[in-house]
């Protein structure tokens, strides 16, 4: 699925850890790391806005749509 | 309220077998009708024929004779049919059947007969001395311990040659078969064992009518067959060397014992194992659902091999079943199959169950 999640760009621009994140989102590490990886199946839409409040962003600057191309040559497959 | 629709796969899957079993209850219907199952005819056949080595020996004993003297005719009768079925059966020494193919070591007929006429012809020349010795001798004491030795004689004798009949004795006296079963003649067909050969007294009807009507001529041809057939058990023993035997027999050995181990791994230990998983909480997982696919495969492909394996083994040893031997099996051998059909669908529609937990599970795990 060539949908990406930037939440290590918006992490950076917003200079916050992953912990620090899960913390004020109240989301697990575990599940951080897996939309930042990239594993990410769906994600929920409760989950999307405390993203989106905590980041003061919107939910198109974390998520992204590549071509198949540029996906399988971030993912490295 | 939601009107309740019927599926369209469902019905046409049910009315396949259906219209199957009506077809079969009708077809008996109207064959019973019909006559069935002599389409009307009857055959005059010959009894008491001696053409056939006795195949059709059946005695008629006279009954006006004094009661001693019948059931004494009546007992030798009895014992000459006996053996004369014995022989025609043979003499099992050893016999194994491991699933589809059984092996059988028997007597040979010819050797057999040879040591039994040798052995009374030594009883017999015991006996006449010792009668004739007792001839001389007046002392009843002496009378008396000539018959003792005579009946000694005479029931080791018999001892004798019936341990010769089962017991082990020369190796070459052996004969050695593969056993194929579910085969039968056709009804007035006989089998019999003569000079070691194996031949079948096949019935041929003529179309002419005989003395009444619904009477038709019939006279028996003699056939040589390749195979032995044993008319109680329905088999039909191809011979082979003693080499093949043992090594047929040896691999069938090996083959049997890892197929009832990997049924046991299969039927049992693939089950526990998933029951296990789920009483774990562990229930859609990629290990559950590899261990049901083995599950259903094998069922369905045993009973697919089960249901054709008649079939196969008619082509494969067509050279000695066809034009004598009717196979039993027909589509027996689908119904005694059906049940591993219907496990092997059970388990496939719980593994696609599974296949589809696992997925949505996976979903759910990767959800954030």
């Amino acid at each position: 699925m060539p949908i990406v999640a930037n939440l290590d760009v918006m992490l950076a621009r917003r200079k916050m850890s992953l912990t620090e994140l899960s913390e004020k989102v109240g989301i697990a590490m575990a599940n951080l790391s897996i939309l930042k990886t990239g594993k990410a199946r769906a994600i929920r839409f409760s989950t999307l806005d405390d993203i989106c409040r905590v980041l003061e962003c919107q939910p198109g600057d974390i998520l992204e749509y590549m071509n198949e191309k540029d996906f399988k040559k971030l993912m490295g497959s | 309220m939601e009107k309740r629709k019927f599926s369209r796969l469902a019905l046409i899957t049910t009315a396949i077998p259906v219209a199957y079993f009506l077809y079969i209850f009708i077809s008996i219907r109207l064959a019973k009708h019909s006559g069935f199952p002599g389409n009307g005819f009857s055959y005059s056949l010959p009894v008491n024929d001696t053409t056939f080595r006795n195949a059709f020996f059946f005695y008629d004993i006279d009954d006006s004779l004094p009661h001693y003297q019948y059931r004494k005719t009546e007992d030798s009768l009895k014992v000459i049919q006996h053996e004369i079925d014995q022989q025609n059966k043979g003499y099992f020494i050893n016999s194994a059947f491991w699933g589809f193919i059984g092996f059988s070591k028997l007597r040979n007929p010819i050797k057999l007969d040879e040591r039994k006429k040798t052995k009374e012809q030594q009883i017999k020349v015991r006996i006449d001395s010792i009668k004739q010795a007792a001839q001389s001798v007046k002392d009843p004491d002496s009378i008396a311990q000539l018959v003792s030795l005579e009946k000694e004689i005479f029931e080791n004798g018999i001892f004798s040659k019936n341990d010769e009949i089962y017991g082990n004795i020369a190796p070459g006296d052996f004969d050695y078969f593969i056993t194929l079963k579910g085969y039968k003649l056709p009804e007035d067909d006989k089998f019999f064992v003569q000079n070691g050969n194996y031949y079948i007294a096949h019935l041929v009807t003529g179309n002419s009518e005989k003395k009444e009507p619904g009477e038709r001529a019939a006279h028996f041809i003699r056939k040589q067959a390749k195979v032995r057939y044993h008319e109680t058990y329905n088999t039909i023993s191809i011979p082979v060397s003693k080499r093949w035997y043992t090594i047929l027999n040896s691999i069938s050995f090996i083959v049997v014992i890892l197929f009832w181990i990997t049924f046991a791994y299969v039927i049992i230990g693939l089950p526990a194992s998933i029951l296990v998983s789920i009483s774990r909480g562990r229930a859609f997982t990629e290990q559950n659902i590899r261990d049901m696919k083995i599950i259903y495969r094998f069922l369905l492909g045993y009973g697919v091999l089960r249901t054709i394996y008649p079939y196969l083994e008619e082509w494969g040893f067509s050279e000695y079943i066809s034009g004598n031997f009717i196979s039993t099996s027909g589509l027996n051998s689908f119904f005694s199959s059906l049940p591993l059909f219907l496990s092997g669908l059970a388990v496939l529609l719980v593994c696609k169950a599974f296949q589809k937990g696992y997925k949505m599970q996976q979903e759910q795990d990767l959800t954030v």
